[in-house]
């Protein structure tokens, strides 16, 4: 989220970590006004008439403060200028066009680098000693910004407010959710000085959660790499045998869909959702240039990857051994993830897409072939191997079609490889 | 050292040779045949080319794609041009910066089961808006889906959620 307003930061020939100089409260203010203007994204796919991405046509505004009469003043403004970072111009933001935020499957990547465990123990030693090198003012601004909107309680009756006596931690909050969308965990364990009073392990965030957990999540997931790559393959294929079956790829899709869509039904999650990719974002946009905290760290690098090595190593950390697959995979399966769930590629004919130039959609195959590329390499599964059988030898579809229905619990396997990611080396 | 002499060039009244060149020239034609379909692989009634692979979007996909790159600009990522702003002044929808290339919109009110595709007006000298007027959908109905379409009813891109006209 914070990298769209980055973004808004750039077109306005801005620095992108002007973001890091805007008073905390005011990207407080700013996160809930985005919060109510994603009621104005406009419906996507098929289903015309329906809310946008979040499982709910009310959740938004259910949520969101009431709307000022005409001639009142919505209660404190964000008075954010994307021209100036230093003012305040006493208006709420424009929501034209709206934001929308990512997946969560992007806070979930993100995270499994260990940006978030790395950047805790850098911002802990800033605000408690002097191990790390002194801040220029700039830096001191991150500092400051970083602790009021991540490490401390959110203001009451803001958007971003969900921990509370019934769930009191931020961290295991984000671990129940990654949990329940895809029966994924992080690859690092939650760091020893951070976990709460009556931690239990595992069972912290898998408690209680009953059958609500996607745990087939990833076999579709994988299945689908697979057979979109089979497309690519043979994309430009006239006259050979071709396997591709563009109504089994749809068939994926919608499994996927239905599945992710179960875990949102009247718009479960969220809110969660909103606040765990908001913070991601926030360490992925710290280190996707050289902003001032990098350099007052001096961990210039030409990569976000590359930083947070350097970044890790000053406090004695090591981050996930894939980072650069992740950090790099996160907003593009954040965008194919989110067009799933809407519906985009239900039919067959939409599904092509996915693999097929057709003419217009040469991004959407640029980002099918990366997804697949990184996936691979982050993971070490072979997508692009052909599934081989017992019976039939090489098989290009297995026989039974996919269904959303939960299969039972599988052992977690985590996307990061990375033993010892966010423990000290 | 002795030099040599250049290989000769095979001679036109040769028989074995003349015989050769027929089979190039067929061979050549075959390829030429060959290259020609991959290259233009003429779209068909469907989208499809000669060889069964589509060369233009059908309407459906070309929806998708839309969306998909209008989602993508909204997530914020850098290279992605699917969306278009607009406001609603009257019975009228204007659409701010619109791409030259659009000349009709389709707009669907919600819970309206058809959308009104309509063309738009001419352009304004000076100015890159574009706007359309609405016939059918009120004013006092809220606008679910506006695309700006081409004339061939492609979509390419996608407006806001627009409220009932004040």
């Amino acid at each position: 989220m914070f990298r769209n307003l980055a973004q808004l930061f750039a077109t306005n020939q801005r620095p992108k970590t002007d973001v890091f100089l805007v008073h905390p409260l005011q990207l407080g203010r700013w996160l809930d006004e985005a919060w109510a203007a994603a009621a104005t994204v406009p419906p996507f796919g098929p289903s015309t008439g329906q809310a946008p991405f979040l499982g709910s046509t009310d959740i938004v505004s259910e949520l969101d403060l009431p709307a000022p009469v005409a001639g009142v003043q919505p209660p404190v403004p964000s008075g954010l200028d994307l021209t100036n970072p230093d003012v305040f111009t006493g208006a709420t933001f424009p929501a034209s066009p709206p934001l929308i935020w990512d997946h969560l499957v992007y806070a979930y990547l993100i995270e499994s680098t260990g940006v978030f465990e790395v950047m805790a123990e850098v911002l802990r030693r800033l605000v408690v000693g002097e191990t790390l090198n002194s801040l220029s003012a700039k830096g001191l601004r991150w500092v400051r910004a970083t602790e009021e909107l991540f490490f401390r309680d959110p203001p009451l009756f803001a958007i971003g407010g969900i921990t509370s006596q019934l769930r009191p931690d931020l961290r295991v909050a984000r671990r129940n959710a990654y949990w329940r969308m895809f029966a994924f965990e992080p690859s690092h364990a939650i760091p020893r000085r951070w976990r709460p009073p009556s931690f239990t392990g595992d069972e912290a965030w898998k408690a209680d959660t009953g059958s609500g957990v996607n745990t087939g999540f990833r076999e579709k997931w994988v299945e689908l790499l697979r057979q979109v790559w089979l497309g690519i393959e043979n994309a430009k294929n006239g006259i050979g045998p071709n396997a591709t079956d563009r109504e089994y790829v749809a068939f994926l899709c919608k499994a996927i869909k239905d599945m992710l869509n179960m875990r949102r039904r009247g718009g479960q999650l969220a809110r969660e959702e909103f606040v765990h990719v908001t913070t991601m974002s926030w360490f992925h946009l710290t280190l996707e240039s050289d902003s001032p905290i990098v350099l007052d760290l001096k961990a210039e690098a030409t990569n976000a990857a590359d930083r947070l090595a350097k970044v890790a190593q000053i406090v004695g950390m090591a981050p996930a051994a894939r980072s650069r697959e992740l950090f790099e995979l996160s907003e593009l399966m954040s965008a194919l993830l989110r067009a799933i769930e809407l519906g985009l590629f239900d039919s067959g004919a939409q599904a092509e897409t996915l693999y097929l130039p057709v003419g217009t959609n040469a991004k959407l195959l640029e980002d099918m072939n990366k997804i697949i590329d990184l996936w691979q390499s982050a993971t070490g599964e072979r997508v692009k191997d052909r599934v081989v059988t017992a019976v039939s030898g090489t098989s290009a579809q297995p026989v039974r079609l996919p269904s959303p229905s939960p299969s039972p619990a599988p052992a977690p396997v985590p996307v990061g490889a990375a033993a010892g990611n966010g423990f000290r080396s | 050292v002795t030099a040599q002499s250049p290989p000769q060039s095979p001679s036109p009244a040769d028989p074995t040779v003349n015989v050769s060149a027929d089979k190039i020239d067929q061979i050549l034609a075959a390829l030429h045949n060959v290259a020609t379909a991959l290259a233009d692989n003429a779209a068909q009634g469907d989208g499809r080319g000669s060889l069964g692979v589509p060369t233009k979007p059908s309407p459906v996909q070309a929806g998708t794609i839309v969306d998909y790159t209008a989602l993508s600009q909204l997530l914020g990522r850098p290279g992605f041009f699917g969306v278009v702003s607009a406001e609603r002044r009257g019975n009228k929808i204007v659409f701010k910066n619109a791409p030259p290339d659009a000349t009709k919109a389709l707009v669907q009110a919600d819970r309206d089961p058809e959308p009104e595709v309509v063309e738009l007006d001419p352009p304004i000298p000076g100015s890159e808006d574009r706007t359309v007027t609405l016939r059918r959908i009120g004013n006092d109905r809220s606008i679910g889906r506006t695309e700006l379409r081409t004339s061939d009813d492609i979509p390419i891109r996608l407006g806001p959620r627009l409220r009932p006209s004040p």
